[in-house]
Order: structure tokens, then sequence, then C-alpha cells
């Protein structure tokens, strides 16, 4: 029986999401995990946290794994790194168990990661996708990143969304924006940031009883 | 802290030549040894040097790679690499003897041995962490396809010009490079510059024990060994070097190679394993061009062309290793692999001087995918016991490990090849007495042959107690090959048990949270 309550947050990029999932965190006390699971995941593999970024949530080709594992060098060359090759799908597992053992000892907000597939089936859990219309997105990123040419980042949030399709598909076998992985779909555009953690808050109470 | 410029795969290209640079000329010269061999009227022990100098000037200069780059500025030292490197690629192309050819080769690993290093560093510095993984599969190729196409461009420079082509083919990669380095590459501004000391004692006692020891074993075999006072001499130094090498490193502060790391069992274990992967590799690279092109009478485009085969059962069993290495463990696949590469040069020790090309391949293949699973399991397990702080120091004593092991590993194999030349030639010729029939018929079908070839008569006998002394020698050279080839085979397959106890605690780690960090 689960004795903590669980809330993922998938959300697009430039949608407000991760200001939603902290927010709602907040408001009903629970931990807001994002980037401490990857720096779990470092510190379990005696790992740099910012070398290892670059592999979350990402799945790469075949070429780009192959390629990957002949950073090591041949076994001629006289220089072999320090560090090990990482894998997408190995960083994956990892992550996802360090989420299951968050949520199995905290109240938590779990941002991204395949959450919502990977608490798919637990009791006390809910999950929230978080998006807003490409235009509205890509204001929110050029005022974030101080920039007056649209194109940079409207390229950025094209790149992101394809970037975690893939991630999620290849991981999971879903598709990212199917409304059916989530409890609550919520354009953050239509009322607004502030209404919009509002009303998740209400649905999550509801929700969670 | 990560610096964007708008040209930074003008950037990758400049740090990609060099690390091609660097990694080809690992490979590219074995193909060339009996050529040089000629020409210098070097024995195959003597020849050795020409590889394990340019390895141990290697392993000399790593491990102060770090600090020589901080305190004299990564673009300075990176261009001044180069250029030493290119400069003594010349110099080994005109070399008029063997002394020279090894002076000249042991100061282009000096600067060889940085390019690959600091090849990674600044792509690390110069790619966003969105590019990184492109810009390290960049790297990951570079790095891979020297050693895979060395032979085979060695070879054919060797064949359809002459064998110090090899070396100067460097020359203007090399000056380009240096040109790229200076327009596109930038020290970070973060960079410190680290005043601190340097270890000199440390690598000059490094220096002498494994030189001593390398110009032992490659002059034993002349010299009688023990009975030879200068062996003597260098056992001794040897011994001296190295004992006070390790007395250095372990008690000064900041030791040029961190012996203390040895304490973890398994690195050190793992350490020994991939000294027993470097004896088998860079003797078996060494010694297969000879094989190809004395005895079977390839020429070096051929033998070249013979070791791709590993190149590519080494790049699919790499990948393949590292996928599966959280699922099968280090000690499944580093077992496996050394099994798989017990067989292949056991295979290779049946060989007879009538093989064919898919002889030489499958033992070959096999080699490949037993170097890729044994590299990719040990080099990931090795340093998963060692604390973070250390990782550094740690892989760079593992690399020294391994070309320590490796160039000795050469070191023997030349001398068991001509001690076993002269011991299977004695054994052999004791059978070529004219009380045997088939001596006098043999001798009988040769002076026909002679004759008809319209040899002169008086010269026919002589004629053919050469021809028949050369069958022997051949004979002798190919068994003594193949008893070399077992050698090594019996070194992986004893080596099979204590890959069982290499552990890697990371691997399928739980992910045990605490929970005070997540309230």
């Amino acid at each position: 029986m689960n004795k903590y309550a669980a809330i993922t947050v998938s959300r697009q990029m430039g949608s407000g999401g991760t200001y939603i999932g902290y927010q709602v965190a907040k408001a009903l006390g629970f931990s807001y995990v994002d980037r401490q699971i990857l720096r779990r995941a470092a510190s379990l593999l005696n790992r740099d946290e910012v070398s290892l970024e670059e592999y979350e949530e990402k799945s790469s080709g075949l070429i780009q794994n192959l390629l990957r594992t002949f950073l090591l060098g041949t076994p001629e060359t006289a220089y072999i790194p320090k560090e090990r090759p990482i894998y997408d799908k190995d960083l994956f597992l990892l992550e996802s168990k360090i989420i299951n053992e968050i949520v199995d000892k905290h109240n938590a907000v779990i941002m991204g990661r395949c959450g919502f597939c990977l608490l798919k089936d637990r009791p006390k859990t809910v999950h929230l996708f978080i998006y807003a219309p490409r235009d509205y997105r890509t204001e929110r990123i050029m005022k974030a990143d101080s920039t007056a040419d649209p194109r940079e980042a409207q390229a950025r949030i094209d790149e992101s969304d394809r970037r975690r399709t893939k991630f999620i598909r290849d991981m999971v076998g879903t598709e990212w924006t199917d409304a059916r992985n989530y409890h609550l779909c919520v354009d953050s555009s239509t009322v607004g940031l502030s209404e919009s953690v509002q009303m998740v808050i209400g649905f999550v109470k509801k929700a969670l009883g | 802290m990560e610096s964007y410029k708008p040209h930074k795969w003008l950037v990758a290209v400049t740090v990609m030549t060099g690390t091609l640079m660097a990694a080809l000329d690992t490979s590219i010269v074995n193909v060339a040894l009996p050529h040089m061999s000629g020409t210098f009227g070097a024995s195959i022990e003597e020849i050795t040097w020409v590889s394990t100098g340019y390895m141990l000037s290697q392993v000399i200069i790593m491990p102060i790679i770090a600090l020589l780059s901080s305190r004299f500025g990564r673009k300075r030292f990176y261009i001044f690499s180069v250029a030493l490197f290119t400069c003594f690629s010349m110099l080994c192309g005109v070399a008029w003897d063997l002394s020279s050819m090894v002076i000249f080769r042991i100061v282009q690993g000096f600067g060889g041995g940085t390019l690959i290093p600091l090849s990674q560093a600044i792509l690390r510095e110069t790619f966003p962490k969105e590019e990184q993984a492109t810009a390290m599969s960049l790297y990951g190729l570079g790095v891979i396809l020297g050693p895979a196409f060395g032979p085979t461009l060695g070879g054919w420079l060797t064949d359809n010009y002459s064998w110090p082509w090899i070396f100067y083919i460097n020359v203007p990669v090399g000056i380009i490079n240096i040109l790229l380095i200076m327009r596109f590459i930038d020290d970070p501004p973060y960079l410190v510059r680290e005043k601190g000391k340097l270890d000199f004692t440390g690598l000059f006692l490094m220096s002498v024990g494994i030189g001593a020891l390398q110009i032992m074993l490659e002059k034993g075999e002349q010299k009688d060994w023990f009975a030879s006072n200068m062996i003597k001499y260098l056992a001794v130094a040897a011994f001296i070097g190295i004992v006070l090498f390790t007395i250095r490193e372990l008690t000064t502060d900041r030791p040029a190679v961190n012996l203390r790391i040895l304490k973890d069992i398994n690195f050190s274990l793992g350490s020994c394993l991939g000294g027993v992967l470097g004896m088998g590799l860079f003797s078996s690279i060494f010694i297969l061009p000879l094989f190809l092109q004395q005895l079977l009478g390839y020429p070096a485009y051929d033998s070249g062309l013979a070791l791709i085969p590993r190149s590519i059962a080494m790049a699919i069993a790499m990948p393949i290793g590292g996928k599966t290495y959280n699922k099968a463990g280090p000690q499944a696949l580093i077992a496996l692999g050394l099994f798989v590469n017990a067989v292949s040069f056991y295979l290779l020790s049946r060989l007879s001087l009538t093989v064919g090309y898919w002889d030489i391949f499958f033992p070959q293949f096999l080699q490949g995918l037993g170097f890729g699973f044994i590299f990719v399991s040990l080099s990931t397990a090795v340093l998963s016991t060692i604390e973070k702080s250390l990782l550094t120091a740690a892989s760079g004593l593992y690399n020294v490990i391994r070309q320590i092991f490796g160039s000795v590993g050469i070191a023997l194999a030349a001398t068991f090849l001509t001690r076993g030349e002269n011991l299977y030639r004695a054994l052999l010729v004791e059978h070529v007495t004219i009380f045997r029939d088939v001596v006098p018929e043999s001798l009988h079908r040769l002076l026909s042959l002679l004759s008809s070839q319209g040899a002169n008569v008086s010269g026919t006998d002589l004629e053919a107690l050469k021809f028949l002394e050369r069958m022997v020698m051949k004979q002798a050279s190919m068994l003594a090959y193949n008893h070399v080839f077992f050698l090594i085979a019996a070194l992986f397959l004893l080596s099979v048990p204590l890959a069982f106890l290499v552990r890697d605690p990371q691997r399928g780690k739980g992910a045990e949270v605490m929970r005070e960090e997540y309230d």
C-alpha cells in the first residue's frame, strides 16, 4: 500500500510546466524533484553531473551509440579517458530506479523523465501534461533568453520537442503527447500560469483525496 | 564553463587531425619494420625499439601532460607538441642508422603522446553541452580509424614509395595542423596556470628502470643472458631503477605516477589483466607483419590488409561489449574475451608455410572480437572502485601499465622468436643428414632443378645446399612463430580465472536515496 503520493509533470519546453510543477509542489508541501535525479545518478555513477547532463532525456541513434563506445579509444591507443561511456538507456534505467525510490519515501512532484510511464499504475499518483501553442512558447523562450530573434527560440523549441518525443518513444514505446497517458492536460496559454497552477492544485487535491 | 565558437567544426577538424596523426603512428610503423630492419641491418630484437621507444616515451610524457599544459598554456603546449611530433617525424624519415631512428622515435612519442588527451579536452570545451555527444563521437571515430587503417596505409606507402614515407606523410599534415591551431584554437579564460612541481625524479627513475629492462630483454638472447656482464648490469639497473621509482612514487607528495592507487585490489587486478592485454596485443601487432612478410612473402600492403579483420571485429565487439556490460557484467565479458583470444592465438600457432589468406583472416577476426570484449569491459571495471578525485591518476596509471607491459611483450616476443629460430634450426638440422634417404633424394632433385634452370654445373652443389639451408631456416622460423603464438595463447588462457575476480560495484547499481536529500 503506497503511503506517499506522487505527481508527475511532463511539459513542453516554454509552456511554463517547470514553474507550474514547482508551485504545485510548494503549495501541497511535496518535494520538488528535478535536477536532484541527475545529481543522484552522477553520484552513483561516479561521474560529473555536468558531463552526464548531455545524455539525459536523450535517445541517441545507432551510429552515435556506436561511436560513443569508441570514446575509450582502442587497445592500441596510449591514452584511455577516465570516463566510461554512458548509454542513454542505462542512464534512463538508473534514473527510473531513483524515481521509484524517491516516491516510495516522499510525497513528490517528479519533473519529466517519463515519470508518467514509470509510475503508470501506481495508486495515489497523478500524471500531468503541460503544453501550449508554439507561438506562446516562442515568446516565453525569447523573454527567458533575452533574445530578439524568434527563429532561434523556435529552433530550440522544435529541437526539444523532437528530442523528447524520440526519447519517450524509444524508452517506453508511447507517444509523449498522447492524452491517454495523463490524468490532466493543461494548455497553460489559455488562462495563464497562475490560474493554471490553481487549477492543477484543485484537481490534484480532488484526485488524491 | 564552456566556450562556444561559431567555428567549432573547424576546431573539431583541427584537433581530429592531431588525434588521427597520433593514433596512426602507433600502428603505421609495424608493417614497415621488416624493411627498416633491412635498411639498418638490424635484428628482430633491435628493430623492436622503433615501436617500443615510441610507446615508452608516451608513457613518460602522459603523467605530466596536465601540469605542462596548465603551466605553459594549452594552446602553446599543443602547438609545441604537434611541432615536435612533425619535426621528429621528418627526422625519422631521414634517420641514417638504428640509433638515430630510435632517438627520433622517442622524441616523436613525446609529441604524439600529448595530442590525444589534449584533443579531447579542447573538444569538450569548444562544443556546447547539447552537442558534446556529437563532438565526442567524432573524436571516437578519429581514434579508432587510426589503428584500423594505419597498417594498410603504412603498407601501401612502403610498397609504392619507401618506408620513410610513413613518417614524411606527417609533415604536411602537421604543418597544416599547426596553422589551424594558431587560427582557431584559444585557451579558455578560466584556465588556471598551475605552478606545481613536476616529479622529474620519479620520471627519471621510471625511464632508467624500464629502459634498462627493455635493453636487457632485447640484448639478452644475443649476449647469452646472464653469462654476459652487460646483461647483469642492466638487470641490476632495472631492478634498482624500478625499486627506487616505486619508493619515490609512494613517498613523494605529488608523484608523477600515483602508485598508492594500487592498494585498491580491484584496480590492481584489472591493471594486471590490462598488462596481459597489452602484452598479447602489442606482441602480435609486432610479429604478425614480420611473419606475413618474411615467411609468407606478403608485400607490406597485403600484410597491412591482413590486419584489417581484427580492426573490423574490434569495431563490432566494442559496442556490443559496451551495451551488454550492465547485463552480462565485466567478469563474463573479460573471461569471454580472454578465452576467444586464447583460441585465436592457438589457431595462429597451428599455421604452416602453405597457409592462405583465410587461415589468417579467421584468427585475426577472433582476435578483434576478443580484444574488443576485454578492452571495453576492463577499461570500465578497473576504474569502478576508484573514488572520483583519483580517477584521473588511476586512468593514467592504468594506461602506463598497459603500455609498459605492451613494450615488454614486444621485446619478449622478439627474444622468443630469435631463440626459437635458433633452437628449432638446431633440432631440424639434426634430421638433415646424408644418412636419411630423403635428404640425398631432395638434394638430387634440387641439383636437377638448378641444372635445368641453366645454373653453372660446378656451383650447383653449393647452391642446392644453400637452398636446403634456407628451407630449413624457413621451417625453423615457422616453428618459432608457432611457439610464440602458442605462448601468447597460454598467457590468455591462464589469465581467464583472474577475470572472475574483477568486479564493478557501480554496475546495475541500486538507487538508494537519502531521505533528507528530497525533504
